[in-house]
């Protein structure tokens, strides 16, 4: 029996990857000025899992801490090259649709992007991003119970606003909208009867400093 | 000319969402119509094991195969080491402390769940006691293999699985001298039906 997640990455991982970058058309003279940018945040997630057993329910994470670092190398006019190094974790939890919520254990999710990003007017900025997702459940258990079928692919934007007078010492201040989306889906699901992945829908709204790096 | 096809790729992944899976094929669950399952408040359901042989062990591994059924933690259990507070009971004559015999099931064992008393409230009044016993004629081996399985069809009872299932590959099939349980783990079915009761509205209430 295939790994679900392998699927995804060798299958339509690899030619969303290629068809996002191909779209994106940057600039390709890199410059040696590069920037890192920590942030922390909040992340909210959509519904990983829907499914009716005498009645419908749900299971998603709750609101989770988001702590994220990307460097920045810019490229040519307002085009910079990007690349996200993300962890988020919180609780998942069962909604049902009487309205009880129940705790299924921690869950943490790191991901992995690379994109491009443009410098907009007024200090704001545009980005687009694609990478690797994976889920980190603290116990093989319930749906991660036959582990998290690997890496998902996911793609994504984001909207940062850093005003120019947002200054602490060496750090410009800024805060980012992120949004990005993946296909959710476990081997333990594939068992249950589920034959593909949800559509899952994440955006953080973080803060974020910024800095060069000569 | 790629940019449309940057676009067909992000629609792609917002198509087809997935539709819950069927659960047919489930057996009956109830009592004369009333319903029981651990509430979520009462996890994880505390289970004694008489330290007796290998029974801790057993009940160890029947707790476990009933709680790696479920995707959602609908049902979780624990082993605790005082009586006096434990939701499961299990006692039983001897548990023989031998790797189980890997072949042809036999009928080397028995077991029974007593299902307590609901006072005027519809509350079990007392803990659920599970009894295992041996039967005479069969090698240590043998009969640890039929403790095995039986720790966990007993144990499916205590769960709220308060009827026996008519297919012999169920760990809840209602074993028979002719054909003893023979499922080492509760199959699909089991699993379904467990997942159905968890999700159905009792009408019992776990003991105080």
């Amino acid at each position: 029996m295939s790994v679900s997640g392998r699927h995804w990455v060798d299958g339509w991982t690899v030619s969303t990857v290629v068809t996002l970058l191909l779209s994106a058309q940057p600039p390709t003279r890199l410059s040696a000025q590069v920037s890192v940018q920590p942030s922390i945040g909040l992340r909210y997630t959509s519904t990983l899992v829907h499914d009716s057993i005498v009645a419908p329910f749900d299971v998603r994470p709750a609101l989770a801490p988001a702590i994220a670092l990307t460097v920045t190398a810019p490229l040519e006019q307002r085009w910079s090259a990007q690349a996200s190094l993300d962890f988020a974790t919180s609780t998942l939890e069962r909604h049902d649709a009487a309205g009880a919520t129940t705790g299924l254990g921690r869950v943490s999710t790191i991901a992995l992007t690379v994109g491009v990003r443009r410098q907009l007017p007024t200090g704001l900025a545009a980005g687009a991003n694609i990478g690797g997702l994976k889920y980190l459940p603290a116990q093989e258990a319930g749906i991660f119970r036959t582990g998290t079928g690997g890496v998902l692919a996911v793609g994504g934007v984001t909207l940062s606003y850093t005003p120019a007078s947002a200054i602490a010492g060496r750090w410009r201040l800024g805060v980012e909208a992120h949004y990005d989306v993946h296909r959710f889906i476990t081997p333990a699901l594939r068992t249950e009867g589920f034959t593909s992945g949800r559509v899952v829908h994440r955006v953080a709204l973080m803060l974020q400093a910024g800095r060069k790096v000569p | 000319m790629r940019r449309p096809l940057a676009v067909a790729a992000l629609l792609a992944i917002g198509c087809s969402e997935p539709t819950p899976p069927a659960r047919t094929g489930t057996y009956g669950f109830d009592a004369s119509g009333d319903v029981f399952h651990w509430p979520t408040e009462r996890l994880p359901v505390r289970f004694y094991a008489q330290p007796r042989g290998n029974l801790p062990r057993l009940v160890q591994h029947a707790i476990d195969n009933w709680a790696d059924l479920f995707l959602y933690g609908e049902f979780t259990g624990t082993l605790v080491a005082d009586s006096s507070g434990a939701d499961v009971i299990v006692a039983a004559d001897s548990a023989p402390d031998v790797p189980p015999d890997p072949g042809a099931p036999v009928y080397a064992c028995s077991g029974a769940t007593s299902v307590p008393s609901t006072d005027a409230g519809n509350r079990f009044t007392e803990p659920f006691h599970i009894r295992l016993a041996i039967l005479p004629g069969f090698t240590p081996a043998q009969v640890g293999a039929c403790l095995r399985r039986t720790a966990i069809h007993e144990a499916g009872h205590a769960l709220g699985l308060f009827q026996h299932s008519p297919d012999p590959a169920d760990i809840m099939w209602g074993p028979s001298g002719a054909t003893p349980i023979t499922a080492d783990r509760p199959s699909d079915q089991d699993r379904r039906t467990a997942e159905v009761l968890y999700h159905t509205t009792p009408t019992l209430l776990p003991p105080p």
